[in-house]
C-alpha cells in the first residue's frame, strides 16, 4: 500500500491546545502526546524564528494565552519533534508496529535551518524520510517522519516543499458590500484548491492530498473562546470517572447533553464537504491522505469517516489508548481560563473593528 | 446562529504607518527604542498580520505602504539579524509568504536586499 493511500487523521494547528495554554481561541483541546494516544498522525505546525530556536506560535505575535502557551514561554519545535521521535522509538520496539508521523509546516524559518535545528542530536538524519514520499510504500515510511514545509525559498534533505501535496483552501468567502468587506461564515467551504505552492488537483504525479477542515465557524464561536476548554475538559473527566465506576453514563448524562461542546467535525459537515470535492473530480480515486480537522478528540467523526469506503474512500482502522487525565491540573487550568476569559470579556476588544485571520 | 455574515471595515495602514515612521525618523541609527516605542511598533505589526491575512495585493497604496515601511527599516539597520524583534518576524512573514500575498507582494516592491541566507 502506497504512503499516500493511507489513512492520517490530522489535527489544524496541533499544538494551539487548550491543554497547553492557549486559552483564547484554542483550536485544539488535546496535547499532542494526547492527540498521539487517540492515533493521530498527522500534525499541521505554525513555525517561527525567535531568539535563536524555532518555536511553535499562532501567528508571529507574542501574546501569552492567545498566540502562545499563558505561560509566556514559547513551545519549541525542537521538543516536539523529539515528542514524536519518542513515539515512533516506542512504537519500534513493538514487533510488527509500524507508525508515520506526517508533519506539514506553515513555516517562517529556512528550511536549511529547520533542518539543522531538528538535527542537532542527528534526529532529522535519522528519522525524515528523504525520498519523494508519493511514490513511498507504507514500508518505506515504516517508523519514520515525513515533513513538508510551505514555501520553496530554500531547500534541505527530508524537508518537502509544498509542491509535493495537493490541499483544499479553506479561507472565508468574502465579497464587498457598502465598502464593507463581508465574511460568510455560514457558507460551506467550497473544494478550490489552495495555491501557495501547493501542488494543483490536476497533477497526476502528486497523489497526497491534505483535506484541510478546517471550521470557521469554530474560531468564532464565543462558547468555543471562553467556556468549551473547561466544559470539554470536565465533562471528559466525567464521563471517565463514571465509566469506571460503571455507571450509566449515556442515560444519566442525557439530560446534560447541551453542556456537550459542539463537535464542528461531526460527520455530517465533514461528509459533505468531502462530498464537495468528489463532486469535482479532482481525482479519478479522490482518496484523502490526511484530514485535517479542528478539536480532534478520540470520537472525532474523522476517524468514523476513514473507516467508511464511502466518506473517505478507504478504510482504516485505528488502535487507540486511553487517555488518562490529570484531574487537578485540569480543574487549575479551567479556572485560569475561566478568569482570563472573564478578564478578556470585560476589558478588550482584541483588534477593533478587525477579525485576526487565524488559519 | 450569527445571522451568516461578518463585516469587516476596509483597513488602510496609512495612519498608523506615517505615525510609526514620524517616530523613528527621530531616532538615530541603531538606537536602542524606548518601551512606548516597541509599543508602537509591536501595534503595528499587529496590522500587518491583520493585513497579511485580509489586504489585498492588488491594493496599490496599501502595498506601497508597507514596502516603505520595510525599505525605511532595511535602510536603517545594516542587516536583518540587527532588526528590532517584533519587525524581525514581519519581515519573516513578508518574506516566506506565498508570493502573491500581499506581504510577499509589499516586501518585494521595498528596497530590501535578500538578507535571509
Amino acid at each position: 500500500m502506497l504512503y499516500s493511500e493511507s489513512c492520517t487523521p490530522t489535527s489544524h494547528n496541533s499544538f494551539s491546545s487548550s491543554s497547553n495554554g492557549f486559552i483564547l481561541w484554542p483550536q485544539q483541546h488535546l496535547s499532542i502526546k494526547d492527540q498521539l494516544k487517540i492515533g493521530v498522525r498527522g500534525f499541521m505546525l505554525d513555525i517561527y524564528y525567535v531568539d535563536g530556536d524555532i518555536v511553535l506560535r499562532h501567528t508571529s505575535k507574542s501574546i501569552p494565552g492567545v498566540t502562545k502557551p499563558l505561560s509566556g514561554k514559547d513551545i519549541l519545535f525542537y521538543d516536539t519533534f523529539k515528542e514524536f521521535v519518542d513515539f515512533l522509538d516506542k512504537k519500534s520496539t513493538k514487533e510488527a508496529d509500524c507508525s508515520t508521523i506526517t508533519i506539514l509546516l506553515e513555516s517562517y524559518v529556512l528550511n536549511k535551518k529547520t533542518y539543522e535545528i531538528i538535527n542537532k542530536e542527528g534526529l532529522a538524519d535519522k528519522y525524515l524520510y528523504t525520498m519523494n514520499p508519493n511514490s513511498a510504500s507504507l514500508a518505506d515510511v515504516c517508523n519514520k517522519i515525513v515533513l513538508f514545509t510551505s514555501h520553496n525559498r530554500d531547500m534541505a534533505p527530508g524537508v518537502h516543499p509544498p509542491s509535493l501535496y495537493k490541499e483544499n483552501d479553506y479561507k472565508y468567502y468574502s465579497d464587498e458590500f457598502l465598502g464593507y468587506s463581508t465574511l460568510n461564515f455560514l457558507e460551506y467551504e467550497k473544494c478550490e484548491e489552495r495555491a501557495e505552492g501547493r501542488a494543483k488537483y490536476i497533477n497526476p504525479d502528486i497523489k497526497i492530498f491534505c483535506f484541510n477542515h478546517f471550521s470557521s465557524l469554530s474560531a468564532l464561536l464565543t462558547l468555543n473562546i471562553c467556556i468549551k476548554p473547561i466544559l470539554h475538559q470536565l465533562t471528559e473527566v466525567v464521563d471517565q470517572n463514571l465509566e469506571l465506576l460503571n455507571i450509566d453514563c449515556e442515560s444519566r448524562l442525557a439530560k446534560f447533553n447541551f453542556l456537550k461542546p459542539i463537535d464542528y467535525a461531526k460527520k455530517s459537515f465533514l461528509h459533505s464537504h468531502l462530498d464537495q470535492c468528489k463532486s469535482q473530480d479532482i481525482k479519478d480515486k479522490f482518496h484523502p491522505t490526511l484530514i485535517a480537522v479542528d478539536f480532534i478528540e478520540k470520537d472525532s467523526d474523522v476517524f468514523l469517516c476513514y473507516k467508511d469506503e464511502n466518506c473517505s474512500g478507504a478504510k482504516c482502522d485505528f488502535i487507540e489508548e486511553e487517555i488518562t487525565y490529570d484531574l487537578y491540573s485540569i480543574i487549575g487550568t479551567g479556572i485560569i481560563t475561566l478568569a482570563a476569559a472573564l478578564l478578556i470579556g470585560r476589558c478588550c476588544h482584541f483588534g477593533n473593528d478587525q477579525h485576526d485571520h487565524i488559519d | 446562529m450569527f445571522g451568516g455574515l461578518i463585516m469587516t471595515k476596509n483597513t488602510s495602514c496609512k495612519k498608523d504607518y506615517t505615525h510609526v515612521l514620524g517616530l523613528f525618523e527621530k531616532k538615530e541609527l541603531k538606537q536602542d527604542l524606548s518601551k512606548a516605542e516597541i509599543a508602537l511598533v509591536y501595534k503595528y505589526t499587529l496590522e500587518l498580520t491583520y493585513l497579511e491575512s485580509y489586504a489585498n495585493a492588488n491594493n496599490k497604496e496599501d502595498v506601497e505602504n508597507v514596502s516603505e515601511f520595510f525599505s525605511y527599516f532595511c535602510n536603517k539597520y545594516d542587516n536583518y539579524s540587527s532588526l528590532p524583534g517584533e519587525v524581525h518576524l514581519s519581515f519573516d512573514v513578508a518574506y516566506f509568504s506565498d508570493p502573491t500575498s500581499f506581504m510577499s507582494s509589499a516586501y518585494a516592491a521595498s528596497t530590501c536586499l535578500n538578507s535571509f541566507e
